[in-house]
C-alpha cells in the first residue's frame, strides 16, 4: 500500500516519472521515481521524522542533500547485508529498498528516550567525564552504555565482494562539478591521463540544483563536457566515488558504490576501494551551506536553503507548502524564487543583515516576496515538526507566522578536508567569512567554490552559485541553538564549555562532542569556532580551526579490508607434495604461514593418538615427513667461510667439506635469533638451513648485513628454500629405504656418519643428503627440486612398505624433539635468550672470530647465574600433565614451561622450560602453576630420550 | 574501467616448467653486457633475462626445451648462478582486462609509461611477492611466484574478478 506523494511537484526536476520505485521506511511502503535518493523520495511522501539525536533523542528530519547530512542516517539490508549508518541523500533509490531508522524506542515517531531532552539540564556538555569526578561513572554506567552508538552492528557474516583497485593518473580531479569539469576537460586534452572522481550519480554538481527549463545552456554544455570526457581514452571517470582521504606521498583513498544492498541480486561488488596516485591533483570538491543559530533550529523541516533549492529543481519536492527562509547571505534568495516560481507559497524571507540590496534580494522584492532585513528568529515552533517560527523584526516587535519548513543559510564554507590531509593550511577569510585554502603543496589545486570563487559555464553563464558570503555568528544566543544536530551540542553547550575554560577549539570538540559524530562537524565546525570565537572575544582566525583527518566520510570496514579476508587474510603456502599429503589423509594446520599436515590419523583416530602412533613407528622402524619449509640459503664465494662464521654463534670455517654443524644465530644484543645446521658444500659453499618460519626473515636480514654493513664482502647468500623440497627419511629403518632407491649415494654407517653431507643422483634427480636430526633417530635429509619431490614420496612409500614406512606430522616431531630436549627457537627461546642460557655458552666461548652478537655476551646482565635457563621436565603426577605456559613456582616465579607433550617413549608427561638458575637445579622438585592448579616436576637435563644418542648417531 | 566483459575474457594459465636462472654478482663487479643494466629492463628473447637489481637478474626461456645452463653466457667469476625451476612458477596473465586484474593487487602503475612493452619488476600482488614481466606490448603479464605461494596467488588473482583458469 502506498501513500501519494504530497510534496511532489508536477513536472519539472531531473527524475524519471516513467519508472516508479517501491521502497519501505520503517515498514510503511512508499514509492518515489528513478533518479530520486532516498531523501528526496521520503521528503516527497511528506515523511519528516527520519531518526533521533543521540543525546536528547529529540526529532531529527532532512537536513541536508549531500554529504554532509548529520539526521538522515537509516540502516538498510538484513543479515549480513546489513549497513547502519547509510546517509539517505546519498543513497539512490532503487525498487524495493527497505530501509528502517535507527535510534528511538519504541519507534523513531514516539520515542521514550526523549525523556532526555526533557532533563537536559541535568545532563550538561562533558557529563560523561564530569561522571568520573562525582559521584561515580558506574553509578550512569548502564545507562549511558545502553544509550551509546550511533547505528545497529552487523551479527552476520557479510556476504558480499568488495574490491580493491590501484590506478595512477597524471591529474586526479576530485569533484565534477563546472570547476571540476573544466578541470578534466583541459587537461585530458592536453593528452595527459586524467581520473574525475565524483561523488554524486551524475556529473555536473551544482548545475544539477538549476531549474531545468532555465539552465538550457548549462545542460547543453553539460551533456558535451561529459560526451567528450567519455569519448577520450586517457579520461576515466568514477561516479558514486567520495575521494575519503590523502594520505603519505599523497596516495588518495577512494570508495567506489558499486551496487548497494539489493536483496536477492548479488553483485559484482558492494564498494570498491581505490588506492589511487597522482601526479597532480585539482581540488573541485565546493563547498557546504551553513546553517543558522536559532532557537529549536533543529526541528525536522529546517533545512539548509541551498538543500531545498537542490530537492525542488533536481527531484522536484517542495521541502514544504509554506516555507520561511532564514538567511545572512543572498544565496537563499534564490531558493525563495525558485520555491515561488513553482508555486510554493513563502511565508516570508527573513535577513538578520541590516540591508539586502544585492540583484537577488531586489529580485525577490520585484517579484513580490516578502522581505524582512534585520530580522532575528527568536525561535522555531513545533514538535514533530515545524510549524511556524517566531521573528523579532528590526524594530524589535516579536511576531509569530506560520510555516511547514523552513530554509536557512549562514553562506557556503569551501570543502577543504582534502587539501587539509594533504598538509594544506587555511585562514579564514573576513570578508567571505569562511576558512579558504592558504598555502598547500605544489601540486594540489583548489578550484571552484571550494576556493572561493564562483565559476561560469559556458562562458559568461554564471553556474549555480556566487560566491560564498557567510555572515556567521550573528544571531547566537544562550537559548538552545543547535550546533551540532546529531550529538546534540547547542550554542549554551559552548558557553558553559567556555566557563569552565575550555577555551581552545581542540579542547571545546573533545568537551562538548561537537564535530565528532558521524558527519564530522561538515555543518557544525564553522558555527562552533564562531560561537567560541564570539564568546571569548577573539577572532575567528585568533580561534583557530580543529585539524581534519582522513576519512572524509565514513567508510566501512568491509570496504579498507577489501580483498583480505577469509583465506586471503595473508598468504598461505603449500607444500609441492601438497596433493600428495592430502591423499595420504594429513590432516592440514598452518605453521609459519605453510599449510602443513600435523598428523596422519586414520579412520576416527584422534589427533593426539596418530601423533602417538606416528612417534612409534619412526623410534621403532622408519618415517617419512615433509620438511620442505625448513629454510636453504646458499652462501658462496671466496669469503663465504668468514661470512657464515660471522652469522653464527659458533664457529662454521672449520668445517671440513662435506661436513655440517649445528649452530646459533644471534642478533646484535646476543639475543638468539635462529638456529639450523649450516654444511659445507665447497671450498668456497655453504648449506645454511634455517628454521621454517625464519626463512624469509634470515635471508633478509643476511642481505641487509651485506648489503649495508659489508659491501666489500665476496660472498652471495641466495635463498633456495622453494627449489629445493625435503623429504625426511627417519627411523631405524631409515638406511634401509634409502637403499632401495635409485641412488649413486652411498649412505652406509662408514660412507656418511651423522652432521655429514653428500651430493648424488636420486631417482634421476641432482640431490644433496643431509644426515641430521631433529627426531633423535637416524634420519636423512633429502633435498630434492621441488619438481621431483612427490615423485620422491612415492617411490620412499613404495620402499618403505616392507618396513611400514608412516608419514608422519608436526606433532609427531615436536613430540621426538622434546623428549630429545632440542631446542625450538621461539618456543624455548624468547626475547632474552641468549646461547648461555640454553646450554651453548662452551662453543660460543671457544670462538675466536668476531660474530654478530658478540660483544652483548658480555655484558654483565647475560653472564648472571641466576638467568633463566634451558631445563627438561617430568610431570611426577601422571593425571596432572605439564602444558606449556604453566609457570614454575619456588618462593615467587621461577620460570615457565616452554614446550610439553606426553612422551610415548617415556610413557610420561615431559616438558622443556626455562627456569631461573636452572643448570644448578636438575634434580630438584618444584612447583607447576596452570590455570590454579599446582602440581610437582622434576627438574631433569633437557634430552630425556636416548641422552647418549645412539640412535642418532645408529 | 575495463568492463566485466573484458575482464571475463581474461585468462591465467600457468606455463609448462622451464629453466629459470638466478644470476647474482658481488659489489664492484664490472657489469656483463649479456646482461641489462637499466632498471626493470628486459633483454631477450632466446633466454629473457630481467633485471631484477643492481646486482640480480632472472634468466628464462619461452621454451622448456631449450636447455639454459649450457647456453648462459660464459660469466665471469664473480658471478653465482642459481637454478630456480623448481623454485618460481611462471603465470601468464593475457586478455584485454589484464590490467585491471593485476592492478586489484599490485601498487605499481602498469600499463604505464615505466612498465612498457619488455620491462619487469619485483612487486606484491596483495602480500605476494612477484616478478612481472610483460614481454611485449599488449595486454599480456608473466607473474614469476614462489612455488609454494602459486595456488594462493591464483586463487587471489581469481577472487577479485572473475577471470577464466586456463
Amino acid at each position: 500500500m502506498t501513500a501519494a506523494q504530497l510534496h511532489r511537484i508536477d513536472g519539472g526536476g531531473r527524475i524519471d516519472r516513467t519508472r516508479r520505485m517501491h521502497f519501505s521506511f520503517d515498514g510503511r511502503w512508499y514509492y518515489g521515481f528513478a533518479g530520486d535518493t532516498l531523501a528526496s523520495a521520503l521528503l516527497a511522501n511528506g515523511v519528516r521524522v527520519v531518526g533521533r539525536s543521540f543525546k536528547y533523542h529529540r526529532p531529527r528530519g532532512v537536513l541536508s542533500a549531500g554529504v554532509e547530512e548529520p539526521n538522515a542516517l537509516i540502516a538498510i539490508g538484513e543479515g549480513g547485508r546489513l549497513e547502519p549508518n547509510v546517509r539517505a541523500t546519498l543513497l539512490p533509490l532503487f525498487d524495493g529498498l527497505r530501509a528502517r531508522s535507527q535510534r528511538g524506542w519504541p519507534g523513531v515517531r514516539f520515542d521514550l528516550g526523549r525523556t532526555a531532552d526533557a532533563l537536559h539540564g541535568l545532563l550538561p556538555p562533558a557529563f560523561y567525564h564530569k561522571t568520573f569526578m562525582w559521584p561515580s561513572w558506574h553509578c550512569f554506567e548502564g545507562l549511558i552504555r545502553r544509550a551509546a552508538g550511533v547505528g545497529p552492528a552487523r551479527a552476520a557474516a557479510d556476504p558480499d565482494r568488495y574490491q580493491v583497485q590501484n590506478a595512477h593518473c597524471d591529474v586526479l580531479v576530485i569533484g565534477a562539478g563546472p570547476a571540476g569539469l573544466r578541470a578534466a576537460l583541459a587537461a585530458a586534452e592536453s593528452g595527459v591521463r586524467v581520473l574525475l572522481v565524483e561523488q554524486d550519480t551524475d556529473l555536473g554538481g551544482s548545475i544539477l540544483s538549476e531549474p531545468v527549463a532555465q539552465s538550457a545552456a548549462q545542460n547543453v554544455w553539460l551533456v558535451g563536457v561529459a560526451a567528450r570526457l567519455q569519448a577520450m581514452p586517457n579520461c576515466r571517470v568514477l561516479l558514486r566515488t567520495t575521494c575519503n582521504g590523502v594520505h603519505e606521498r599523497h596516495v588518495v583513498t577512494a570508495v567506489e558504490r558499486v551496487s548497494d544492498a539489493v536483496s536477492g541480486i548479488e553483485p559484482i561488488a558492494r564498494e570498491r576501494y581505490w588506492r589511487i596516485r597522482a601526479a597532480q591533483m585539482v581540488l573541485a570538491t565546493g563547498a557546504i551551506e551553513q546553517p543558522v543559530l536559532f532557537p529549536c533550529n533543529d526541528l525536522p523541516g529546517v533545512m539548509l536553503a541551498g538543500s531545498v533549492r537542490q530537492y525542488l529543481n533536481r527531484y522536484a519536492v517542495a521541502c514544504g507548502h509554506k516555507v520561511a527562509v532564514v538567511t545572512n547571505d543572498d544565496d537563499a534568495y534564490r531558493t525563495a524564487l525558485d520555491l515561488a516560481a513553482c508555486g510554493v507559497s513563502i511565508a516570508a524571507i527573513f535577513d538578520s543583515r541590516p540591508q539586502a540590496n544585492g540583484a537577488l534580494p531586489e529580485l525577490a522584492r520585484a517579484q513580490g516576496l516578502p522581505v524582512s532585513t534585520g530580522a532575528q528568529v527568536t525561535r522555531a515552533l513545533g514538535g514533530r515538526r515545524v510549524t511556524g517560527m517566531r521573528v523579532a523584526a528590526a524594530d524589535g516587535s516579536v511576531q509569530q507566522f506560520s510555516c511547514d519548513a523552513i530554509a536557512m543559510s549562514s553562506g557556503w564554507q569551501p570543502t577543504l578536508h582534502l587539501f587539509c590531509h594533504a598538509g594544506g593550511k587555511l585562514k579564514f577569510d573576513v570578508e567571505r567569512q569562511c576558512l579558504i585554502p592558504h598555502e598547500g603543496p605544489s601540486n594540489i589545486r583548489v578550484v571552484g567554490q571550494a576556493a572561493g570563487v564562483q565559476v561560469t559555464v559556458p562562458d559568461g553563464i554564471a553556474a549555480a552559485r556566487g560566491p560564498t558570503g557567510a555572515r556567521l555568528g550573528a544571531t547566537h544566543r544562550s537559548d538552545r541553538c543547535w550546533i551540532d544536530f546529531q550529538y546534540d551540542v547547542t550554542a549554551r553547550d559552548v558557553e558553559i564549555a567556555v566557563r569552565e575554560n575550555y577555551v581552545s577549539v581542540e579542547h571545546l570538540k573533545r568537551y562538548t562532542t561537537v564535530g565528532m559524530s558521524v558527519d564530522q562537524g561538515k555543518t557544525s565546525n564553522l558555527t562552533a569556532l564562531a560561537t567560541l570565537a564570539q564568546l571569548t572575544g577573539r577572532s575567528i582566525a585568533e580561534t583557530g580551526t580543529t585539524t581534519f583527518r582522513p576519512p572524509f566520510a565514513p567508510v566501512t570496514l568491509a570496504t579498507i579490508a577489501a580483498g583480505r579476508t577469509g583465506r586471503f587474510y595473508r598468504p598461505s603456502r603449500e607444500l609441492p607434495t601438497h596433493a600428495l599429503q592430502a591423499e595420504l589423509g594429513a590432516l592440514f594446520e598452518e605453521f609459519g604461514g605453510w599449510q602443513r599436515p600435523v598428523a596422519y590419523p586414520h579412520g576416527g583416530e584422534s589427533l593426539a593418538a596418530a601423533s602417538e602412533r606416528e612417534v612409534r613407528a619412526v623410534r621403532s622402524s622408519v618415517g617419512i615427513f615433509d620438511g620442505s619449509p625448513l629454510g636453504k640459503i646458499l652462501v658462496r664465494g671466496p669469503q663465504a667461510a668468514l661470512l657464515v662464521d660471522r652469522l653464527y654463534a659458533n664457529t662454521m670455517s672449520t668445517l671440513a667439506v662435506g661436513q655440517a654443524r649445528y649452530g646459533l644465530m644471534l642478533n646484535e644484543q646476543g639475543v638468539i635469533i635462529d638456529d639450523g645446521v649450516c654444511a659445507r658444500l665447497a671450498d668456497s659453499e655453504y648449506w645454511v638451513s634455517t628454521t621454517s618460519a625464519g626463512a624469509t626473515r634470515i635471508a633478509h636480514w643476511i642481505d641487509e648485513w651485506l648489503q649495508c654493513e659489508w659491501p666489500e664482502l665476496e660472498a652471495i647468500a641466495t635463498p633456495v628454500t622453494s627449489q629445493w623440497a625435503t623429504v625426511t627419511l627417519a627411523g631405524p629403518r631409515a638406511r634401509d629405504v634409502f637403499s632401495l632407491l635409485a641412488t649413486d649415494i652411498d649412505v652406509s654407517a662408514g660412507a656418511c656418519k651423522h652432521l655429514q653431507t653428500r651430493r648424488g643422483t636420486l631417482e634421476g634427480y641432482d640431490c644433496r643428503i643431509l644426515r641430521v636430526s631433529f627426531s633423535g633417530e637416524l634420519s636423512y635429509e633429502i633435498n630434492i627440486p621441488a619438481d621431483g619431490a612427490e615423485r620422491l614420496w612415492r617411490k620412499c612409500l613404495e620402499a618403505g612398505r616392507a618396513f611400514d614406512i608412516t608419514p608422519f606430522g608436526i606433532e609427531a616431531l615436536m613430540t621426538m624433539r622434546i623428549e630429545k630436549g632440542f631446542l625450538h627457537v621461539g618456543s624455548d627461546t624468547d626475547g632474552t635468550t641468549v646461547p648461555d642460557d640454553v646450554g651453548f655458552g662452551p662453543a660460543v666461548a671457544k670462538k675466536r672470530a668476531d660474530f654478530i652478537g658478540r660483544r652483548s655476551l658480555d655484558l654483565p646482565e647475560n653472564r648472571r647465574a641466576d638467568r633463566l635457563q634451558f631445563v627438561g621436565l617430568r610431570a611426577l603426577n601422571r593425571d596432572r600433565p605439564l602444558v606449556a605456559g604453566a609457570h614454575l613456582v619456588d618462593r615467587g616465579s621461577a620460570g615457565y614451561v616452554t614446550s610439553a607433550c606426553f612422551s610415548p617413549s617415556l610413557d610420561a608427561s615431559i616438558g622443556l622450560a626455562l627456569l631461573r638458575g636452572g643448570r644448578a637445579r636438575y634434580g630438584e622438585q618444584i612447583r607447576v602453576f596452570d590455570d590454579g592448579i599446582e602440581s610437582l616436576t622434576e627438574v631433569l637435563a633437557p634430552g630425556l630420550y636416548d641422552p647418549r644418542g645412539l640412535h642418532i648417531h645408529g | 574501467m575495463a568492463d566485466a566483459a573484458a575482464v571475463a575474457a581474461t585468462t591465467l594459465r600457468e606455463l609448462p616448467l622451464a629453466p629459470k636462472l638466478l644470476v647474482q654478482c658481488r659489489p664492484n663487479v664490472a657489469p656483463d653486457s649479456a646482461l641489462p643494466s637499466d632498471p626493470n629492463t628486459v633483454s631477450g628473447p632466446g633466454p629473457w633475462s630481467l633485471w631484477l637489481g643492481p646486482r640480480e637478474w632472472l634468466i628464462y626461456a619461452d621454451s622448456g626445451a631449450v636447455d639454459l645452463l649450457t647456453r648462459t653466457p660464459e660469466l665471469p667469476a664473480a658471478y653465482v648462478v642459481t637454478d630456480v625451476s623448481s623454485g618460481l612458477t611462471a603465470l601468464e596473465l593475457a586478455g584485454p582486462g589484464a590490467a585491471e586484474v593485476l592492478t586489484a593487487g599490485c601498487g605499481l602503475d602498469i600499463g604505464g609509461p615505466q612498465l612498457s612493452a619488455n620491462s619487469c619488476a619485483q612487486t606484491h600482488y596483495h602480500h605476494v611477492p612477484i616478478i612481472l614481466h610483460r614481454p611485449a606490448a599488449g595486454e599480456r603479464w608473466r607473474l614469476f611466484v614462489d612455488r609454494s605461494l602459486t595456488r594462493y596467488l591464483r586463487d587471489s588473482l581469481g577472487s577479485q574478478h572473475e577471470i577464466r583458469h586456463l
